[in-house]
């Protein structure tokens, strides 16, 4: 049945509102008609009845007498037989359902009224605002991508690297993959839930731990830094997910745009604090959130079990931690468990994967350049773990943060693409991670003294013209531009997710207010500010676009110079893991420093 | 702590300009004030002195990790 | 069984609908022989609560009564209610449901709020061999009124805080509600409303030519007034509406009735095809008086002497305060009129 509604601004002026409704209830197809500002009640009425409208909808802004004139309108109406066959809505500033119940419309609009609430009246249908919670969908945003190389030349040289490193690798194993292994064979997640686990899995597990999680096993002693939540609190914590799922709602931030994709960390030591975090980070219109681990966790061969706490930065990972974080998660919060640059990385792989997790973190590079893993550890260790990646189908990016201790952005992106090939390799689905970031390197060559735009530009059109794949900046945006000053921080962070869009990236990291603070945990209003700051951003951009200088082409023809002079150093030695000792990936003088924790520990079967 | 104040999740901020003489001065006071105020886990997440004063930020944790959390407790015992 | 059904309207905010409405329930509720339901047009938005943002419940209502209300009405309600049924009419609050109360307490009372959807309610509801349904009020709307047998209208002085303002206007609301009921014959000219002067002036012809005209609808402030200006040779004429409702709500009732008389003047017969009687009239003396140093109001109360003696003295029915006099007398009146329908 075709339906047409009649609009009419009972208001002396405006009008604005009901111009909006009519543009949206016109795209839903319905025939509308807007009177002129100032109609008369009687010949709105007439109006309706002789050109059989089946919806009126009102304006008018409240205010001295404006509810015994809306009244009056409601009881003509009713009186000339309107209201037999015509439904009547109210619009305008301060009005309530409860209002209009009490002047008698059918109907009544508030601010914040969407279009489809409008439709929904006018179609007859009941509005549930259920159905109008912005639905998200978790999105593999790296579907679309191919991962053919757009440089042939460095193609061939990462193919080169590639082909060795999985020789080099080859019967090769320890500790870390060994665990790996046994967590998937024997370890199953629905077993571990009812609580049934594996009596094999848990007398062979200590054995390949450090002396940490050995005695968490063998004596029940707990690591000094944690505790274990109290029975009282799992069970507090119980009703309070509970309470807090039911009145969940997702936000989206994005406007135009579905990209990019925008990624909190929480990390706040403590399970129920995360997840505190993470529901607001998702009601404020986060789309994933990243499990950040301890750093001291990356150095201990084997996880610890139960349900701890921890006072320092970083959530320690056992099952049933990352267990209560995933089951607290919205459907369509996308989850990355870190899994890059420690004694753990395929573990980690193997068990977020097997609880539910969508993306992961590797990258060899960054591990034992920066985070304190040796090289031919982390390289065996990396290379089950992308085959983990694979097999449990999580998309994992390639952080580059040694480009934070001085090493050079084509540097890093050189090891960055070694381990995208060789994921590709591995038939998993790579992301690459450029920073945003004012990085030593910016500091000391000053690419970044005008503006911070061109040079993350160059950064993007320089991966972009070598690899066809899916790119998220991190991790978080604007590193080193943000200070504790909280509006400058929430400005850094919002104008770089302004030129990440721009450049039509796919995801982006972002930090909170209170990022650069060192004094204490990051805190929940913090998150909130950036969150707004960075919704406001999408909104201001729409489909525009941002125009760097000619600068950013010429630092783009020196990254991809320089990339591929790295390559065809790596390719020439014949041997990846020597290159990282050797400093060919970032040497000692850039902050570039091999890792040490877990030398010696690779074995060949 | 009082009831109340359970129900922050993690920190307050207080965000204020601070009329003083110096940084160290404006730090000072803010410490102090946020003392007086009964937050005795109190820090200065940033400050800024120029002319005729300090904008400043302090912060008071009132739940840290690995805290008892009031709010985890009580969303029950306030029923609803 | 016969059904009466009731309705009570307020012409103005704090003139005492609640306390009209509350006094004849409990009158009602000491009666044991009488069967009760109870609905309204809409409610009296002045009692919201800050923290659901819904009216608080102020009607007392007891096991067995009936009653037609918008299903959030029961959530903010203290008296318990079984659903008998859910209907397909929908509020702003939700659909109509009908519900016998199970445990006395409060109640919001928000139903139906226009003609069509009442007179379909009260059908429902009669089905139930009630003995009085009462139809509560809402604010600044009367439109839906047509429906009852009878009204009871609360006015005072917050409406007007003159006595004689005030007794001028409530007589000629109670004249409008008195015009003649005329027949419309077979050869009566039919309008549905007329809302512009092109309309006017084809119900001018039809006047000239027809003699009786029956507008079964309203018409417009603005065509009356043209209508008024037009209108010349209008003697043994005659103007049919469907009630005095539809008269009440073109616009201000000393204007409305003043251009009636206009037009009588002219010679015009002017009725109503059914009437709709007031049984009773009720007044309050207290007005919020608005003080100007402080913008704000304080309580404020006019004579009550004087008030009924003016109003009383103006019109053809029964006039009570029930805040003094309860309301006995009040109920006997709607008890008298039932025996007389």
């Amino acid at each position: 049945m075709e339906r047409k509604v009649l609009l009419a601004p009972l208001d002396p002026v405006h009008d604005i509102g009901l111009k909006m409704i009519k543009r949206g209830l016109e795209e839903s197809g319905l025939e509308t008609r807007l009177l002129p500002p100032d109609t008369p009640p009687e010949e709105i009425i007439r109006i309706a009845l002789d050109e059989k409208f089946n919806t009126l909808l009102l304006s008018r802004t409240l205010g001295y007498g404006v509810a015994e004139l809306l009244a009056r309108f409601v009881d003509l109406a009713d009186a000339a037989g309107l209201r037999e066959n015509v439904k009547i809505g109210i619009g305008g500033m301060a009005i309530r359902p409860e209002l209009a119940a009490e002047l008698g419309f059918d109907a009544g609009f508030g601010p914040g009224t969407t279009v489809e609430e409008a439709v929904a009246f006018v179609e007859g249908r009941e509005y549930n605002p259920e159905e109008t919670i912005i639905k998200k969908e978790k999105t593999d945003f790296t579907a679309p991508y191919k991962y053919t190389y757009g440089n042939q030349t460095m193609g061939n040289l990462l193919d080169k690297v590639s082909q060795q490193i999985i020789s080099w690798v080859g019967n090769k194993t320890s500790p870390g993959v060994e665990r790996a292994k046994l967590r998937e064979e024997l370890w199953d997640y629905q077993s571990f839930l009812k609580m049934q686990e594996n009596q094999e899995f848990l007398k062979k597990y200590p054995e390949l731990c450090d002396q940490v999680p050995k005695d968490y096993y063998l004596q029940g002693k707990i690591h000094p830094k944690t505790r274990e939540l109290t029975k009282e609190e799992l069970e507090n914590y119980q009703s309070f997910i509970t309470e807090i799922k039911e009145r969940m709602k997702v936000k989206k931030l994005q406007h135009r745009r579905k990209a990019p994709v925008i990624w909190n960390q929480y990390g706040t030591g403590c399970p129920f604090m995360d997840i505190g975090h993470i529901k607001v980070s998702e009601s404020w219109g986060a789309d994933g959130v990243v499990h950040f681990d301890p750093s001291w966790g990356a150095r201990t061969e084997g996880f610890l079990g139960g349900d701890l706490t921890h006072q320092e930065d970083g959530t320690v990972i056992t099952p049933n931690n990352l267990a209560r974080i995933y089951q607290s998660l919205e459907k369509s919060t996308l989850w990355q468990v870190r899994a890059h640059r420690g004694l753990n990385t395929p573990e980690t792989v193997v068990l977020a994967g097997k609880i539910g997790a969508d993306f992961t973190k590797i990258n060899v590079c960054y591990g034992s350049l920066a985070a304190g893993t040796d090289p031919a550890r982390l390289t065996v260790d990396g290379f089950y773990a992308i085959k983990y990646a694979a097999q449990y189908k999580m998309p994992f990016d390639i952080v580059t943060n040694e480009e934070l201790t001085g090493v050079p952005a084509y540097k890093a992106f050189a090891g960055m693409l070694i381990m995208a090939d060789l994921a590709i390799k591995l038939g998993a689905r790579p992301i690459l991670q450029p920073l945003f970031a004012y990085s030593p390197e910016m500091m000391i060559g000053g690419q970044m003294e005008d503006n911070y735009i061109d040079f993350n530009a160059a950064k993007i059109y320089a991966l972009r013209s070598i690899i066809d794949a899916p790119i998220w900046p991190g991790a978080p945006i604007g590193f080193l531009t943000q200070t504790e000053d909280r509006v400058q921080s929430s400005m850094s962070t919002s104008l770089h997710a302004l030129l990440a869009t721009a450049l039509g990236v796919d995801a982006i990291s972002i930090a909170s207010a209170d990022e650069a603070y060192s004094g204490g945990p990051i805190s929940v209003p913090s998150k909130i500010d950036t969150l707004r700051g960075v919704e406001e951003s999408f909104r201001f951009l729409g489909n525009a676009g941002i125009k760097p200088t000619a600068k950013a082409e010429q630092w783009q023809k020196e990254i991809i110079d320089g990339i591929e002079g790295v390559l065809k150093q790596v390719a020439a030695k014949g041997d990846f893991v020597q290159s990282l000792y050797d400093g060919l990936l970032g040497t000692r003088e850039e902050g570039a420093y091999p890792g040490r924790a877990g030398r010696n520990t690779v074995e060949e079967i | 702590m009082a009831k109340l104040m359970e129900k922050v999740m993690d920190a307050l901020d207080v965000e204020t300009f601070i009329v003083c003489d110096s940084e160290d001065e404006g730090k000072g006071i803010a410490l102090e004030m946020m003392k007086n105020l009964g937050f005795d886990d109190a820090d200065l997440v940033f400050i800024e002195f120029i002319g005729p004063g300090a904008r400043i930020r302090a912060r008071a944790y009132l739940h840290r990790s690995g805290d008892k959390y009031g709010w985890l407790f009580s969303s029950r015992e306030g029923g609803k | 069984m016969q059904t009466i059904i009731i309705g009570i309207a307020g012409t103005a905010k704090n003139t005492g609908k609640t306390t009209t409405t509350s006094s004849i329930m409990s009158e009602v509720k000491d009666n044991k022989k009488l069967s009760l339901g109870l609905t309204s047009i809409g409610y009296d938005g002045e009692d919201i609560d800050n923290v659901t943002g819904l009216p608080k419940p102020r009607i007392e209502v007891w096991p067995g009564v009936l009653v037609a209300v918008a299903e959030k009405c029961l959530k903010v309600s203290t008296a318990e209610v079984e659903v008998l049924e859910v209907t397909k009419f929908a509020t702003p609050l939700g659909k109509v449901i009908l519900g016998k109360v199970t445990k006395g307490g409060r109640l919001v009372v928000a139903g139906p709020n226009k003609s069509s959807e009442l007179r379909q309610v009260l059908n429902k509801l009669r089905h139930h061999n009630l003995n009085l349904i009462i139809v509560d009020g809402a604010l600044n709307r009367i439109a839906p009124m047509v429906e009852v047998d009878g009204l009871i209208l609360t006015t005072g002085a917050a409406r007007k805080s003159k006595i004689s303002e005030l007794a001028f206007e409530t007589h000629c609301l109670v004249e409008v509600f008195n015009y003649p009921v005329l027949n419309i014959e077979h050869d009566t000219f039919r309008f549905n409303s007329i809302l512009s002067s092109d309309a006017v002036d084809e119900l001018l012809r039809q006047l000239e030519t027809a003699g009786t005209v029956y507008i079964n609808g309203v018409i417009g402030e603005k065509s009356l007034m043209y209508l008024l200006e037009k209108a010349e040779k209008l003697s043994g004429k005659k103007l049919i509406f469907p009630d005095p409702i539809k008269l009440m709500v073109i616009g201000d009732i000393n204007k409305i009735h003043n251009i009636f008389a206009q037009l009588k003047h002219k010679g015009i017969e002017i009725g109503v095809r059914k009437p709709i009687k007031i049984i009773a009239l009720t007044i309050n003396p207290y007005y919020p008086k608005y003080r100007f140093n402080s913008d704000d109001y304080e309580v404020s109360y006019v004579d009550k002497e004087k008030l009924y003696e003016a109003i009383a003295g103006k019109v053809s029915v029964n006039v009570y305060n029930v805040v003094e006099e309860g309301g006995k007398m009040l109920f006997n009146d709607i008890l008298n009129y039932k025996n007389n329908t």
